[in-house]
């Protein structure tokens, strides 16, 4: 069984870190698409 | 660095107690698992697995290879081998291999109860089975598995047959399962750290993981949209790398290798780690420059980012460009080169001994800065232009990622080994499986330095004779090299299963410092459920 977190601001912390990181992969995957669609010709 | 400390502070206790204190029975425990443990423990397994169909292709290359002329594959499929070998070993071994490692090291390093994200833990596992069950499949497909190079060149990778989206779709699953391996390692140690462990407090492995998960997270997600562009070019009728429809290939080279080159870093920054925690502790001193190892290692993972072009220098670019990327990959030489002094320095003066895990931080030291030293030739604009797409390329990075990746796999392994299990294993039969990796690797890599020279080119299934004998001699050392690691999984087997018992410092007579050494051998399996305090 996973260990359950109980600390509120550790959750919040967790949800925080995991937010940015998400965001950061997401702007790596969207930014070089959309940078290869603006150089099409 | 952190000082355990066996106290165990009750009032920072953010995690509730279970009933439920062993593992689940039966294949449940494995299927569901959420314990850091347990999927450490699965990744190894599966990395190791997947060691050994890739090596099986390599064998199937250097038999091949072993004379000129074609005898025992068609080209078609020696170019299949050399694909899918490249990427089952990146993929499935080297990469599977760390974060089994980070799952099984980082919670008990930082003082953690278990990872930050257990269950998307088993999701990032249980997806690389199915991953990689598809593209070994596609071997089985009509046209058979892709065979352009892992590195999925258009315009060739799109003449792949019934195998192109197979691949496509299994490198989307590798790449998500990173992504999602390295979120958890990195929300793990921003705040599953146990009270009083700083930052700069951390254990080194951490340190290099963290900065390992960070580049992750950037560079996967760039060859995921690298490769939706080659699917979407190859059936929605898309021309991102097509010159017909005013689209460029080689734009596809340059964002690929801006995921690649990263990804070099991310194969060997945990290997940093590792050798960091090894060399102190056989070495009975401290490690020498601390917080100028973890500077160096954001150093080298910063300038990753900025060097990929020179994987392309001979695609043609402006000649400034050319003068930035060979200089900036130079410059990557420089933090690598306070490692490998701080490396030397610890052992300086120290009082050494040789077990396992010693000796192949040893080896990993020397021949991992052949492979260092192969690249900056590599680096040279016009020496490039000579040695590109040659055998001298090939020797250089298997230098890195054979002595160097794997090595310091083994290295933790060997570890540890007792630590998770126990048991220690038999320290003979480690040494002898050293002495045979060490000199096999280099039986099998060094001529390859000598025939890139004479200008062999790489993935090709004959050869002018003129390249014979090293030849020869390199897949001498690919037999020797393979059927050594039979002993490795020896060792291993008998050592989960029985042998005399280890400490819980394990290395009693060696200097092992952190947090993991003040558990049990084995420890339990839910560990610091109570965080410890760091002094």
């Amino acid at each position: 069984m996973a260990t359950e977190i109980r600390d509120p601001e550790r959750k919040r912390g967790i949800t925080r870190t995991v937010i940015w990181c998400v965001l950061l992969a997401a702007t790596f995957y969207f930014g070089f698409i959309a940078m290869a669609v603006m150089r099409s010709h | 660095m952190a000082h355990a400390h066996a106290h165990h502070d009750h009032s920072g206790a953010a995690h509730d107690h279970h009933d439920d204190h062993g593992p689940a029975k039966g294949i449940g425990r494995w299927l569901f698992a959420t314990n850091h443990k347990d999927i450490g423990t699965m990744y190894m397994l599966f990395s190791l697995l997947m060691f050994f169909i890739g090596g099986t292709m390599a064998l199937v290359v250097r038999a091949e290879l072993f004379k000129p002329g074609l005898q025992l594959v068609d080209p078609m499929f020696f170019n299949q081998m050399t694909t899918m070998h490249a990427l089952v070993m990146i993929f499935g071994a080297v990469m599977p291999a760390f974060v089994g490692l980070a799952n099984w090291m980082i919670p008990l390093q930082v003082g953690a109860p278990d990872m930050a994200l257990p269950r998307m833990n088993n999701f990032s596992f249980w997806i690389l089975p199915f991953a990689f069950t598809m593209l070994i499949g596609s071997l089985f497909v009509p046209g058979g598995a892709p065979a352009g190079g892992w590195t999925m060149y258009p315009p060739l990778s799109q003449q792949t047959g019934d195998a192109f989206p197979m691949l496509i779709f299994a490198v989307h699953l590798m790449g998500a399962s990173s992504i999602m391996g390295a979120i958890n390692v990195i929300v793990t140690i921003m705040n599953m750290r146990a009270p009083g462990m700083s930052l700069l407090k951390m254990p080194i492995f951490v340190w290099t993981w963290l900065i390992t998960a960070y580049l992750l997270i950037a560079v996967m997600p760039v060859l995921a949209g690298a490769v939706t562009m080659l699917l979407t070019d190859h059936y929605f009728g898309t021309t991102f790398f097509e010159a017909a429809g005013g689209g460029d290939p080689v734009m596809f080279q340059h964002i690929f290798w801006f995921f690649g080159h990263p990804e070099v870093y991310i194969m060997i920054l945990p290997a940093f780690g590792i050798v960091s925690e090894i060399i102190p502790t056989f070495s009975r001193k401290p490690l020498f420059g601390y917080d100028a190892m973890v500077y160096a290692t954001a150093s080298i993972a910063f300038l990753s980012f900025i060097v990929w072009a020179h994987h392309m220098f001979t695609v043609g670019m402006p000649l400034a460009g050319q003068m930035f990327f060979m200089l900036a990959t130079m410059l990557i030489a420089v933090p690598t080169g306070v490692k490998v002094f701080n490396w030397t320095a610890t052992m300086f003066k120290g009082s050494l001994s040789f077990e396992p895990p010693m000796l192949f931080a040893i080896s990993f030291l020397f021949l991992f800065t052949i492979g260092g030293f192969s690249g900056l030739m590599l680096a040279i604009v016009p020496a490039d232009f000579q040695y590109h797409d040659t055998y001298f390329v090939v020797a250089h990075f298997h230098y890195v990622l054979v002595p160097g990746a794997v090595f310091s796999i083994m290295a933790a392994v060997y570890y540890w080994l007792p630590k998770w299990t126990g048991h220690l294993y038999n320290m003979k039969l480690g040494k002898t499986h050293f002495w045979l990796s060490t000199i096999f690797v280099n039986v099998l890599f060094f001529p390859q330095h000598f025939l890139g020279l004479a200008g062999m080119p790489r993935r090709i299934p004959d050869y002018s004779t003129q390249f014979a004998d090293w030849n020869m001699v390199s897949s001498i050392g690919a037999f020797g090299f393979g059927l050594s690691q039979l002993l490795f999984v020896y060792i291993i087997v008998s050592c989960i299963r029985g042998g005399e018992k280890a400490s819980d410092k394990v290395w009693d007579s060696g200097r092992p410092h952190g947090l993991e050494w003040t558990l049990s051998s084995p420890p339990p399996y839910h560990s610091f459920e109570t965080a410890p305090e760091v002094k």
